[in-house]
């Protein structure tokens, strides 16, 4: 089966250090690196201050 | 899986994951104790992975860690979030048909650094040890040094090729070209601020001295939390410490 050959590899851009508020919103996307290695990359948007939520789900 | 972000961030984690694979999640490895690389350590476990590491960072974990220059105490991980298998020089796992080597460097950019090396899809993540394109966090109160991190990066580039894939801890996918140009801009700030240590310059004159670092300055090393500045300071620090 194809996905017993997937080794996940996580990192995450953009959000080191920067902590969470419940102005931001974080959506996670994933990209290929190699035929076994995936990349976990993480994009944070700062919503409009009466849209904000929570990030915790 | 390898490292982890932040907890609230874990079930986008695992519905991202699940894009790619139903399987579970088997090993979690943390490149070393920060909290946005291992602040998902306790759902990950309950999740059934198991966590790997380098023994500094179950012990960093274990109490609480206080950062003197950001004046910022971090608490104690609760047990859940602890690494349950721990090593003091490498590990290697041998699944999917890969053989992915684990490995310590010694006072880097703490002092429980491990890189990760998938031998047969030829890619290297290298944790915190290389932040591709901006100057590195040294974090001197985790054990880092400017010396470990330099040599930790030329101990990578003895591993790695041409054709290399490298994952930094932070921001893109690089290779080892630019890993030998960034190699060779820390070794180039080294010895300048050794030079202004030689010659008696003090901590604020070495800090203060925008030379140091003007050429990469311009090309917007320092653009980010760790400035020009804030990367002289911590080679000042670093190699007092260090004498």
């Amino acid at each position: 089966m194809k996905f017993q050959k997937i080794t996940l590899l996580i990192i995450f851009l953009l959000l080191s250090f920067v902590g969470f508020s419940q102005q931001k919103e974080v959506t996670i996307k994933v990209n290929k690196v190699s035929d076994n290695v995936y990349m976990l990359v993480d994009k944070v948007e700062i919503l409009p201050f009466p849209l904000a939520k929570m990030v915790c789900l | 899986m390898i490292d982890d972000q932040f907890a609230p961030l874990t079930p986008k984690i695992l519905a991202a994951i699940k894009t790619v694979t139903e399987k579970p999640i088997k090993f979690l490895i943390n490149t070393h104790w920060h909290g946005d690389h291992t602040g998902g350590n306790e759902n990950m476990q309950k999740e059934g992975a198991v966590i790997v590491a380098h023994e500094n960072v179950r012990k960093r974990m274990s109490v609480a860690q206080f950062n003197k220059e950001r004046n910022r105490t971090t608490p104690a991980s609760p047990k859940e979030a602890l690494p349950v298998i721990t090593f003091s020089k490498d590990v290697s796992f041998h699944f999917n048909d890969e053989d992915i080597f684990i490995f310590h460097v010694h006072e880097a950019h703490t002092d429980g650094d491990a890189m990760v090396y998938f031998t047969k899809s030829n890619v290297l993540h290298m944790g915190d040890t290389y932040f591709q394109g901006k100057y590195p966090y040294i974090d001197l109160n985790s054990g880092g040094s400017t010396q470990g991190y330099i040599a930790a990066i030329k101990k990578a580039l003895l591993l790695i090729n041409d054709d290399t894939k490298i994952i930094p801890g932070h921001r893109n996918v690089s290779d080892k070209a630019a890993l030998e140009t960034y190699v060779k801009m820390l070794e180039e700030i080294e010895a300048n601020v050794i030079a202004e240590i030689n010659a008696g310059k003090s901590e604020k004159e070495v800090t203060e001295n925008t030379s140091l670092t003007k050429k990469y300055d311009d090309l917007n090393f320092g653009d980010w939390f760790i400035s020009g500045k804030v990367l002289r300071k911590t080679f000042y620090r670093s190699l007092q410490k260090g004498k």
